[in-house]
């Protein structure tokens, strides 16, 4: 029996990573800087204070990793909600290049940030 | 099998790959709206988009670090203006409800097995939200 490898799973296992550490992480991120600083609630931390922590080498693979799977945790999901949701199966090529370029697009960025921040 | 006399009858008939010409149901592009099962699916769907664009703010975010105090202070006085907090809201909304239904998920993805018996996917579920919380509860006493 031949089992031809399908890109699918590639993609599917980038979803799924990206999908626990968006879950796991990501709210308390938001209301942290989103809510609860901004409100007054906690004291938002200065440039220097959060650069120095945000240059660190585990805070530097942390950022990396939770920007990018976050994206492509979101082409995946947004990809299929199109084709389903919105019934856009027959322009499936565009989608495929419009969630993924703009995932791997957001991880250059995000490795080029970490590196020279 | 090639021009097959009852298909074409002399007309050129285009097919594409998903939709043939000579069938095509009618369904709205609204289908999801018509039960609140499928409501809930697509909702679930959406939280994606809120992830992708919090990582987008995230970028923000570490280019304001790099460029200095000025660019910093700029974004935190955006972060504190009602617009800002309002768009934080929803997406912070959105994103808890792609966390409980992610967690609520994962035993139906993966079975887990203890001494040949399977995990009730109660336990998987609590062990999941325990985990979130004790993750979220360490970054807010780290940050605090």
């Amino acid at each position: 029996m031949i089992v031809k490898k399908k890109p699918e799973a590639f993609w599917w296992s980038l979803f799924g990573v990206g999908g626990t550490l968006a879950a796991l992480l990501l709210p308390v991120h938001i209301f942290l800087l989103g809510i609860a600083g901004p409100l007054g609630w906690i004291e938002m931390p200065d440039q220097d204070t959060f650069r120095s922590v945000a240059t660190h080498p585990i805070a530097r693979i942390y950022f990396f990793c939770l920007i990018s799977l976050s994206l492509f945790h979101w082409a995946h999901r947004f990809r299929h909600s199109l084709n389903d949701g919105l019934m856009l199966k027959h322009v499936e090529a565009y989608i495929i290049i419009l969630c993924y370029g703009t995932a791997i697009a957001g991880t250059v960025l995000a490795g080029i940030l970490v590196i020279i921040i | 099998m090639k021009d097959s006399p009852e298909i074409t009858k002399g007309e050129k008939i285009q097919y594409s790959r998903f939709k043939p010409e000579m069938y095509q149901p009618s369904m709205s592009l609204f289908w999801w709206t018509k039960r609140t099962p499928y409501l809930w699916f697509i909702l679930r769907e959406t939280t994606s988009l809120f992830v992708g664009m919090y990582a987008i703010l995230m970028l923000i975010q570490l280019n304001a670090l790099r460029r200095g105090a000025g660019s910093w202070e700029a974004l935190i006085d955006w972060f504190q203006t009602p617009l800002s907090i309002t768009l934080h809201t929803v997406i912070f909304l959105f994103v808890i409800f792609h966390s409980i239904t992610w967690f609520m998920l994962t035993p139906k993805v993966i079975e887990l097995r203890f001494r040949g018996k399977k995990i009730p996917d109660r336990l998987i579920i609590a062990g999941n939200i325990f985990f979130w919380m004790m993750i979220s509860l360490a970054v807010i006493l780290m940050i605090i």
